[in-house]
């Protein structure tokens, strides 16, 4: 079972090998999220900002995929919506077998416990006026009240020593920590309900380098131990590729290329991909090299360049077919997806 | 990177800076900080939040906030003139003159009110005797050297209406207005993306060799000092750890600090392995562990580490580093 867009699943030799005894938790086809912009005095919506158009993904049990792009692509909002933090305007998502996209408030409340997030900024995701136990346990309180009170509190402690704080922080408020600490803490809140699934919203960005390691082991630590699937949403190409299994690059509300980590990093398929690879600069002197440099900026996704999203900054576009033609996502290799007319 | 001392361009001494806070101690933001920039030269100086670096760029162009900060000693040779001890209105003709400066957030530094044509030619009128008619000519052309689409548009519209990176280059032609000699780049491609930010460093790399001048580069991201400077100081806490050619520092880093975050780069751990961590978090700078600041959070740490303060001194030829640990290897 491998759990990609179903169209494909005819091309039955192609696909993916998963280790025994993995399988998919969490399945998006075709999502679409258009936020309207409005203008004037009757607010009239004059255009639709295409943050998200057609996005496929799948994340196995204990897997992690790293969603890549840069800022304004949509991979923020995807995250959101696969939470439905956002709600999608199109498209189906799959977690545990279930469809969720038009679930009942009453039934998705019960399904967040097993989906939860974590935010880029350490500082504005917790509540200033909470002690940092009022934030952990706010979940528990909510779903295991019936537990008591004494249960709540042997869980706090359990979970500040899961993350690497004292249970004396239980009684400390946020702006008493330093920001890797923070970040701790909002690993603790999210990890309160046993979820299955964690969307990780740019987790490290916000720390400083001797931190980011720090929190990076955690959440590997996490993984293992507790089973936990992650959608790792990031730039940072190097971290995504150290703690994901697969990668999927975001470019315009487009997944433009999807495959295993360390192949999409050792060879990437799509142009944007090999783009973003010799952009990143590689903690080497002596690799430094001739880069491809992309013609531009990302042009607005209130009207996205026709045909292929990428054509106007492509180096490799081909004037016949990419100005015109929208490409579909192609199943190029084993396991490897790309959107692009030119791969072969 | 000639050393000769008539190659020197900029020679900051020793310099100290406190901020005095209403509640509370004093904060010692750089605690003796000296390096020098060699003309034509690309110096990076690397550190976390809160270690000084930004502090020692502003301090360069004495635009230190006072109150609450004190430049308490020290000199900033420019060109063998000590920019702290000249008159402010000296001062002025030399900030966006002969050294100039790029932010972080281009947003903020620029005017939201004017245009971006308006702002480059008030750069070029308050240092060079121009004439308005040649403004609009000059402005494009600056603009069209930093590979502004369409400078003719970009002369006339509005900060807001460009994106991040086209700012930053509307900044960094300000910054050219006036052939400046020195470049002080304060994490200018922080707020950008990856590709933006490959753009914006081959633009600088560019313009240096074009132009023979020196860049100060501050940011806190190693692998942007890898891919563009010549020499690299690394500063903990307010004060230099370490300063070492840019090669010699990634391939052998000698300071326990500057190893520790070499190895927890991800990209620098090939394979899904623990990533090595440097422990604990970087001191508050108001109350910095005594002597050796670093001690607390070092594998190598002895009983002299936090008992007397460490010098910066010469292991390598050309590599400096603060440590005890390193000086006593160097003796046996």
């Amino acid at each position: 079972m491998t759990g990609w867009r179903p169209k494909i699943e005819k091309d039955s030799k192609h696909q993916r090998a998963t280790p025994t005894g993995s399988e998919t938790l969490l399945e998006v086809h075709n999502l679409k999220k258009y936020f309207p912009v409005r203008r004037g005095l009757l607010r009239r919506i004059v255009a639709h900002i295409q943050a998200v158009d057609g996005v496929d993904l799948s994340i196995r049990r204990g897997g992690c995929l790293g969603l890549v792009g840069e800022s304004g692509c949509g991979k923020t909002t995807t995250g959101r919506i696969i939470l439905r933090l956002i709600e999608p305007d199109d498209g189906q998502i799959i977690f545990e077998g279930t469809r969720i996209e038009s679930l009942p408030d009453n039934q998705m409340r019960l399904l967040r416990r097993k989906m939860q997030i974590i935010f880029q900024d350490p500082f504005s995701s917790l509540n200033p006026r909470f002690t940092v136990g009022g934030i952990i346990s706010e979940g528990l309180k909510i779903f295991e009240a019936d537990k008591g009170r004494q249960y709540i509190n042997a869980r706090i402690v359990e979970l500040l020593r899961t993350v690497g704080l004292s249970p004396d922080a239980a009684r400390r408020y946020p702006h008493e920590f330093s920001g890797g600490q923070r970040q701790r803490i909002g690993i603790a809140r999210a990890l309160a309900l046993n979820p299955k699934f964690i969307v990780c919203d740019e987790p490290v960005s916000a720390l400083d380098a001797s931190i980011q390691a720090q929190v990076i082991n955690l959440l590997e630590e996490l993984q293992e131990r507790l089973g936990l699937a992650y959608l790792f949403i990031a730039h940072d190409l190097s971290v995504v590729r150290h703690i994901s299994d697969e990668i999927a690059v975001m470019y315009l509300g487009w997944i433009v290329e999807r495959g295993p980590a360390d192949e999409v990093c050792e060879d990437p398929l799509h142009p944007y991909t090999k783009a973003l690879l010799s952009a990143v600069p590689s903690a080497d002197p002596h690799a430094r090299r001739k880069r491809i440099m992309l013609k531009g900026d990302v042009p607005t996704p209130v009207n996205p360049p026709p045909g292929c999203r990428f054509c106007p900054r492509c180096f490799t576009s081909d004037s016949s077919v990419c100005p015109v033609e929208v490409p579909p996502e192609r199943e190029v290799r084993p396991g490897r997806f790309v959107r692009c007319h030119l791969v072969k | 990177m000639a050393s000769a001392d008539d190659g020197t361009l900029l020679d900051v001494r020793d310099i100290r800076v406190t901020f005095h806070v209403a509640d509370g101690p004093p904060v010692r933001a750089v605690e003796g900080v000296s390096f020098t920039i060699e003309k034509g030269e690309t110096l990076a100086v690397v550190g976390e939040s809160g270690c000084g670096k930004s502090v020692t760029g502003l301090t360069i162009m004495r635009l230190i906030p006072s109150p609450p900060g004190v430049i308490e000693s020290g000199e900033v040779l420019f060109q063998g003139r000590d920019l702290l001890a000249c008159p402010e209105r000296e001062m002025r003709s030399i900030r966006g003159g002969e050294i100039a400066m790029i932010f972080q957030e281009p947003m903020t530094s620029l005017n939201p009110v004017f245009t971006i044509g308006f702002q480059i030619a008030e750069a070029l009128h308050a240092h060079r005797d121009v004439s308005k008619a040649e403004d609009r000519k000059r402005v494009v052309e600056l603009l069209r050297r930093v590979q502004i689409p369409s400078p003719e548009e970009g002369f006339s519209s509005y900060p807001h209406q460009l994106s991040g990176g086209m700012r930053q280059r509307a900044m960094i032609a300000m910054a050219l207005a006036c052939n400046s000699k020195l470049l002080i780049a304060d994490e200018p491609t922080t707020a950008l993306d990856v590709t933006t930010q490959a753009q914006i460093f081959e633009l600088l790399t560019e313009l240096r060799q074009e132009m023979g001048g020196s860049i100060l580069l501050i940011t806190h991201d190693l692998a942007v000092v890898a891919e563009t400077a010549d020499r690299v100081v690394v500063m903990y806490a307010g004060r230099v750890v370490e300063q070492s050619p840019v090669n010699e520092l990634f391939d052998a880093p000698l300071h326990p600090y500057t190893r520790g975050l070499l190895e927890s780069i991800p990209s620098r751990n090939a394979g899904k392995t623990k990533l090595p961590v440097i422990p604990g978090s970087v001191p508050d700078a108001a109350h910095k562990p005594a002597n050796c600041h670093f001690h607390p959070r070092c594998p190598y740490a002895r009983q002299k580490c936090s008992q007397q303060d460490p010098e910066l001194r010469q292991i390598l030829p050309g590599r400096f580093a603060r440590c005890w640990a390193l000086g006593d290897w160097l003796e046996t």
